[in-house]
């Protein structure tokens, strides 16, 4: 039989091992990825469920266009049921970014609650006096709400105001995807 | 060559850190703690072992002029392999470790292992070279982690919770962050690689004698 010319020998050589290489990994990451998967469900859980009372949350930021200064968008789900929309919003303080996260009740529009996950940057015992602070805003329409400044910590508040009026305007451009994916 | 010679040369004669100045990129970036180096280390181990292990028993049908490429395909598959079952169960190490585990694909020593001695060598010799290499490699990141670690916070964390704290009152004053950083790495590299060049000329000069 004549030889086979060296290209073809070659090309099904690195393809006959390719396709060995492409099986061994599908198969390692069929068994990896769903451990992987529950993983990080369960770290974004465990930082969402101390804000805010849910059976489950979702990533869904990547289904979305994001408005300036949103950093992530959440779905909460209550059973099986999408209830509240959750927004990781960021605004420049005194000194650095502030991050919110708000809660949005996609039912009746009311906010759950606005709570600060970091303001590393702010004053320590000024500005810093957002984090953890309780904005006292659960159950107000998103439409109608009174926001406190914090005396003493006015540009740290303000920013966590900012948040919260980004995290609004981005649900009520997007309210009919939300009621529609609930 | 004896079998024992074949493994103690990857760790004295020939450690790829010290000797072949080898795979330096992650010696520098990763060995800022002893838990790294560690869990560095045997990602290495593996991938070493058995790429020599592969290369080597396809050496005789592996055509020499696509030989590169076929190692590196051989490699990559076994990177990837690491880094998924790094992903899955030790999370918290494969995200100190980070972007050096799929990086682990274009170390020196590892093309380096399979060019010189497993195209050249049988399986089981190539083995021994790779478990050689690696636990020489390893040595010498748990080495320079070892000291960094140590003088930038008086601890040293061996594995998880395992730690040995010195300093844990922080009382100590001598101990600065200065060894984590970059610079720090390059210092210590820079000073082991000075000390291990002298005695080695030493030796070589008793020798001539």
């Amino acid at each position: 039989m004549k030889e086979m010319p060296k290209t073809i020998k070659y090309s099904l050589f690195l393809v006959v091992l390719g396709i060995i290489a492409g099986v061994l990994l599908a198969f390692v990451n069929s068994i990896t990825a769903p451990i992987i998967d529950a993983r990080k469900e369960e770290e974004l859980k465990e930082v969402l469920e101390e804000y805010f009372e849910c059976d489950k949350f979702s990533d869904e930021t990547a289904n979305y266009s994001l408005d300036k200064g949103i950093e992530k968008i959440y779905f909460g789900y209550i059973g099986n049921n999408l209830t509240m929309v959750i927004y990781q919003a960021s605004t420049n303080g005194y000194a650095g970014p502030v991050v919110s996260l708000v809660g949005i009740n996609i039912a009746d529009d009311k906010l759950v609650d606005i709570k600060v996950a970091s303001a590393d940057k702010e004053t320590s015992g000024i500005g810093s006096k957002v984090i953890g602070h309780d904005f006292n805003i659960t159950g107000e329409s998103i439409n109608d709400y009174s926001f406190d400044i914090i005396s003493g910590a006015t540009v740290s508040s303000n920013a966590v105001k900012n948040n919260l009026v980004i995290a609004i305007n981005h649900y009520t451009d997007n309210k009919a995807l939300f009621e529609k994916a609930s | 060559m004896t079998k024992i010679q074949n493994f103690t040369k990857g760790i004295m004669k020939e450690n790829p850190i010290l000797v072949s100045i080898l795979g330096l990129c992650p010696t520098l970036a990763i060995t800022t703690s002893v838990e790294n180096a560690l869990g560095m280390g045997v990602a290495i181990l593996f991938v070493l072992t058995f790429s020599n292990l592969i290369i080597s028993l396809i050496r005789n049908i592996v055509p020499n002029e696509i030989r590169i490429p076929i190692f590196i395909v051989v490699i990559a598959t076994l990177v990837t392999l690491v880094d998924m079952l790094m992903a899955a169960f030790l999370p918290a190490l494969h995200e100190s470790l980070g972007i050096f585990i799929p990086l682990i694909v274009v170390n020196c020593i590892i093309l380096g292992r399979a060019e010189a001695y497993a195209s050249k060598n049988k399986p089981f010799d190539s083995v021994i070279d790779g478990i050689g290499m690696a636990v020489g490699y390893t040595l010498v990141l748990i080495v320079i982690s070892f000291i960094r670690e140590f003088l930038a916070s008086g601890a040293v964390t061996i594995w998880g919770d395992l730690q040995l704290n010195l300093n844990a009152d922080q009382s100590a004053q001598i101990f600065t962050s200065f060894f984590t950083s970059p610079a720090g790495a390059f210092i210590v590299l820079g000073l082991l690689l000075g000390t291990v060049a002298t005695i080695r000329n030493q030796k070589k000069e008793v020798k001539k004698q």
